[in-house]
């Protein structure tokens, strides 16, 4: 037979998978994003994004220190036996009696999270509820139509953005690590980016299909574009890139954003998360120059 | 069985509509009778050149791409100043006629519905690289003839095609911040500044 060795590997792939889901679930009732969780033990959201998608293995040290901060046994993410999270930290496990904001909150990422995963119409009001173990009376409950879903997930998402956005440039030392900054944040490097570029991949499209979707939109892009518009502005009395078009430079960078997301989403072997960072460092130039150490 | 040149002239008439339905209407709602009534034939007729609904979507695709880079033959068989060849190309990619709008529309579906099916993002892969190919050789050739500064004809080019991509959906979405005549500045913008 040749079944031992073909065995032991796929045994052993099984139990990577295992240990990759185990983790996922531990990360979830952390309650911090995976990107927080990777700052939190030291480890690169795409690593660790890997990992969870069962790519890539987690490693001794990473593991220990996965325990550690979401305070479960390192033989429990090894095996499934031992300390692993406490029950209802990640608010599935009580059903029933959620405080309606509580509950509100839980829909509106499970409908995100499926619409970004499944596509917005291969999703229906029972997979929401699944999700969240609830009734899908409830879920019409918070969101009347699937339309408004969409629209709640994209200000999910837009606020998640910004909320990062905040974070990363509350400890920037200078402009022009803002910028490089806000690069960062908006590149797919971890599951939870993939998922929001994906709903933004499908709200252009249901916008450019009705019309009536459109103003939504608008608004979403008119706030990101000022951030760009605000940063180079900055940058501009500062004496950097003082002569150059703000304007031609907010859209060269923000359609650059765009258009090298798309490609990095449906995979082009051409386009990486790296080749995107490294094009848009230099999409400035020659005015504002983001390459060197410091700001 | 048809001649060749009636199965030809055909299959182009059934993708050209399937473009138009998907367009309209997107994948999502796309039914063989409506592809049948725009392209005005049966669904017997559609079945008997795709297999499948797969099929037709799969083959309307190429189609938009092949027909999109007839549009640019012309452009591209010009010759000469490499640079105003560019701007010539970069410029047609602008949605500013039905047409143009349709073809994009084309795209943006194109791409989402490639964020789950793995036969589309190959699709993809391969439009994209041919497409990316032009633009650099444009870039190269323009870099030769001594008219944009000397510099990485590859980075050039995926600046350049992002730029577009980004650009028309917005001009799509109808952004108050981004017209035609913006995007078109935007890219001149772009080009101007690695001229020689």
């Amino acid at each position: 037979m040749t079944g031992t060795m073909t065995n032991t590997v796929s045994e052993d792939a099984e139990e990577a998978a295992a240990v990759a889901a185990r983790v996922r679930d531990v990360v979830r009732s952390t309650g911090t994003s995976q990107r927080e969780f990777a700052d939190r033990i030291g480890m690169d959201p795409t690593a660790l994004s890997k990992a969870l998608r069962g790519t890539r293995r987690l490693r001794d040290g990473e593991i220990a220190a996965i325990a550690r901060t979401a305070k479960v046994s390192q033989r429990y993410l090894r095996t499934g036996v031992g300390r692993g999270p406490t029950p209802g930290d990640n608010g599935r496990t009580r059903a029933d009696a959620l405080d309606p904001d509580v509950r509100r909150a839980q829909i509106l990422d499970a409908t995100a999270r499926l619409i970004a995963r499944k596509g917005f119409h291969n999703v229906r009001v029972a997979d929401i509820a699944a999700e969240c173990g609830t009734s899908t009376g409830t879920v019409h409950y918070h969101f009347p139509a699937k339309d408004e879903a969409l629209r709640a997930a994209l200000g999910h998402y837009a606020d998640r953005f910004h909320r990062q956005l905040d974070k990363a440039f509350a400890t920037a030392d200078s402009t022009l690590e803002k910028l490089r900054r806000l690069i960062e944040v908006q590149l797919p490097a971890t599951d939870e980016d993939i998922d929001e570029w994906s709903i933004w991949m499908q709200a252009w499209n249901e916008a450019i299909l009705e019309p009536a979707q459109r103003p939504g939109q608008r608004v979403i892009y008119t706030r990101w574009r000022q951030v760009v518009v605000d940063l180079i502005r900055a940058c501009q009395r500062e004496g950097i890139g003082a002569g150059a078009d703000t304007e031609a430079l907010a859209d060269r960078f923000t359609s650059m954003v765009d258009g090298l997301a798309i490609q990095v989403l449906v995979q082009t072997t051409e386009m990486s998360v790296a080749r995107m960072r490294d094009l848009l460092l230099d999409a400035f130039e020659p005015h504002i120059s983001l390459r060197g150490a410091t700001g | 069985m048809p001649r060749p040149s009636v199965e030809a002239e055909r299959k182009d008439q059934i993708q050209r509509a399937t473009c138009e339905v998907i367009a309209a209407t997107g994948i999502r709602d796309l039914r063989m009778t409506d592809v049948a009534r725009q392209a005005g034939v049966s669904a017997g007729t559609i079945h008997y050149y795709f297999d499948s609904k797969q099929a037709l979507i799969h083959a309307a695709f190429e189609y938009n791409f092949r027909h999109s880079m007839q549009r640019r033959k012309d452009i591209l068989a010009t010759g000469g100043n490499a640079l105003a060849l560019l701007e010539r190309v970069v410029e047609s990619y602008a949605p500013a006629d039905a047409e143009s709008v349709s073809a994009w529309r084309v795209w943006a579906e194109l791409w989402v519905h490639g964020l789950r099916e793995p036969e589309l993002r190959e699709l993809n892969e391969a439009i994209y690289g041919e497409w990316r190919e032009i633009v650099v050789r444009l870039v190269r050739d323009a870099q030769d003839q001594g008219l944009l500064v000397a510099g990485d004809a590859v980075q050039v080019a995926n600046t350049i095609v992002s730029m577009i991509d980004g650009l028309a959906i917005q001009v799509l979405l109808g952004s108050q911040d981004m017209t035609l005549a913006r995007m078109r500045e935007t890219c001149r913008a772009y080009l101007r500044g690695l001229a020689a």
